[in-house]
């Protein structure tokens, strides 16, 4: 059992069979293994071998999935990096998880090189390159990929996921969606966010195709849909946020394609408003799946008539994919219907642990605070630590303070969330070194070079102190005050001076 | 559609919309835009609306790249582009 199997299996039966698509670059399921091979033997000439850590940083490209299938033959592990992250970024994970090369795409393999210790690659393979079949033999257990995840403690941490975890998630899901060679699927998500896994391996095991969507693309809600029309999509999966985008802007003025047969979401609460209409656009299953990185998707549920009758975002659902989960009260007792508890899964999507750390033996404490219901399903109700969400996205507080904090002109820095659901944004707020006055752009080109795209600040504030509690605690709730103060403020700003131009004469001609 | 007036719209917008006036007037047309995260998915998908209501051009979503999306005159230069595309359409086909 590997996760590169499933291509090879699926090229054998489907050889001719559009494998992915991405923008008018398309791989048949036989061009996608010569291409995985290729890169394989590329690796090996650099010593890649079983065991090793490749990290490949890239837009989403055909050239992205060939690499990291062909890292897989190797019986190697990829740790994918988004096309946006920041070159320190890439080096400080590469050097973390020791990787023996770094894969770039040519626009960034410059780049790389000047700040990467280990070996650098390009991600293209010359059609010249020998193709002959690579298939390392792995062990269940051996790592198959890292997805670097961001820490309350403000360090990345990056969670290990063996052929086994993945495998025991992409085989539930490929029965539960019933998928097949006719699906298409839709790739939404970035390949950094384990929502991916679904989209690439249950089209591989099928022999389907799926449909990648470039980061840019992701909120572009008017492209979205024409997309999700023009490509045919039978199956897509995203979080909550990109789906209400779509809805406000044209998703809802077409019929739903007669195709669209599944749509998945996870990675936050669904508000029922949305889901009710969805349900009321489209025919298609809605299926809601839950579960944090550590644990793959462990429970999921498909939205029925009488959950769009509850005033609650439909509930997290029944354990899947071979896992066991419960609610686990404060005394350490297992919760009832009834009462809340924080979820906690054990099972084969578990993941192996985080890298550099001890392996992950107990069960896994989600950090989420759930409901159990009569059925013994459950409600998800929120978050027992300071790490948030936004747009599906986990991100902890304490590494985006580290990192602003760290600007030269800034002696100290706080960070909170303003506004909810897909309007969420950081916001900084930051106190100057004596006798400095960093611009609100100098900050975030620093951040830039230090966290992930969707961990920098939105709102630079910068003010002479920040308020404390008594305890002397950063007072957040202050903060989320004083953003709605100055937004207010600006917004009578903006209207006093476009009365003012327009009350003028040279206002009203320019 | 000229590429200065562009750049011009583009930058007005985005110091208004995403940098709260951008005061100490540090937004040039090279700033990094998706790298230093003054755009992000999300207010791509709100400059691309404002692409097609205030200057009426819809972009093709295999032009949304991080390309031409990477500072403000790549994106001008892309408007500009779809324009012409659009015009050249226009004219073609039959009345």
């Amino acid at each position: 059992m590997s996760l590169h199997e499933l291509i090879v299996n699926s090229t054998a039966r489907h050889p001719d069979r559009l494998a992915v698509a991405c923008g008018t670059d398309t791989l048949t399921y036989l061009e996608l293994d010569a291409a995985a091979n290729r890169f394989a033997h590329r690796l090996r000439e650099r010593g890649v071998g079983r065991g090793d850590r490749v990290v490949l940083w890239s837009d989403k490209s055909t050239d992205m999935i060939a690499a990291m299938q062909g890292v897989l033959r190797l019986g190697a592990a990829y740790v994918p990096m988004d096309g946006t992250a920041p070159v320190a970024r890439v080096a400080m994970l590469a050097a973390d998880c020791g990787a023996a090369v770094v894969c770039a795409d040519s626009g960034r393999l410059a780049e790389a090189r000047t700040a990467v210790t280990a070996a650098c690659m390009g991600l293209h393979s010359e059609s010249t390159v020998d193709d002959t079949a690579l298939d390392e033999p792995v062990d269940d257990d051996d790592l198959a990929y890292i997805l670097y995840t961001s820490g309350s403690t403000g360090v990345p941490k990056g969670v290990c996921i063996s052929h086994r975890n993945s495998r025991a998630f992409v085989d539930w899901a490929v029965a539960e969606l019933g998928v097949g060679p006719m699906d298409r699927l839709a790739n939404h998500a970035p390949l950094v966010f384990d929502l991916s896994v679904l989209d690439l391996y249950a089209a591989f095991a099928t022999g389907a195709s799926v449909h990648l969507l470039s980061a840019e693309l992701a909120h572009a809600p008017a492209q979205l849909v024409r997309f999700l029309h023009d490509e045919r999509i039978t199956i897509w999966y995203s979080v909550p946020s990109a789906l209400l985008l779509m809805m406000r802007d044209g998703l809802l003025d077409r019929a739903a394609p007669d195709a669209l047969r599944a749509v998945c979401f996870a990675g936050e609460p669904f508000p029922i408003d949305g889901v009710r209409s969805l349900a009321g656009w489209t025919t298609a299953r809605l299926l809601n799946l839950y579960g944090p990185t550590e644990t793959n998707v462990c429970t999921f549920h498909e939205v029925t008539p009488s959950d769009l009758a509850r005033d609650r975002p439909p509930r997290i659902g029944r354990p899947c994919s071979g896992d066991r989960v419960w609610a686990q009260r404060p005394d350490g007792t297992v919760a009832g219907p009834g009462e809340e508890g924080e979820l906690l899964a054990v099972g084969p999507t578990v993941m192996l642990g985080y890298w550099g750390a001890p392996r992950q033996r107990e069960p896994y404490h989600t950090g989420d605070i759930v409901r159990v219901l009569e059925d013994g399903s459950f409600d998800y109700v929120g978050r027992r630590d300071h790490t948030v969400k936004i747009r599906g996205h986990r991100i902890g507080l304490g590494e985006v303070e580290i990192a602003t904090a760290g600007h030269p002109d800034i002696e100290d820095a706080a960070v909170v969330v303003v506004g909810s659901g897909i309007e969420a944004r950081l916001a900084a707020f930051v106190m100057p070194a004596r006798g400095r006055s960093p611009g609100p752009l100098s900050i975030k080109a620093h951040c830039a070079r230090l966290l992930p795209s969707y961990a920098l600040p939105d709102h630079v504030h910068i003010g002479q102190d920040l308020p404390r509690t008594r305890n002397g605690k950063v007072d957040r709730p202050a903060l989320v005050r004083r953003h709605t103060e100055l937004v207010a403020q600006r917004s009578e700003r903006r209207l006093a001076a476009a009365d003012a131009a327009s009350a003028s004469p040279e206002g009203r001609t320019s | 559609m000229r590429q200065a007036e562009v750049e011009l719209a583009l930058m007005e917008f985005i110091r208004e919309e995403f940098l709260w006036g951008d005061d100490d007037r540090e937004l040039t047309e090279s700033t990094p835009l998706l790298e230093w995260g003054i755009i992000d998915s999300l207010r791509t998908a709100l400059l691309l609306t404002h692409m097609r209501e205030k200057l009426g051009v819809f972009v093709s979503p295999a032009k949304i790249n991080a390309r031409n999306f990477r500072d403000v005159t790549s994106i001008a230069a892309l408007v500009v582009a779809e324009a012409a595309v659009a015009a050249d359409t226009t004219e073609r086909e039959p009345a």
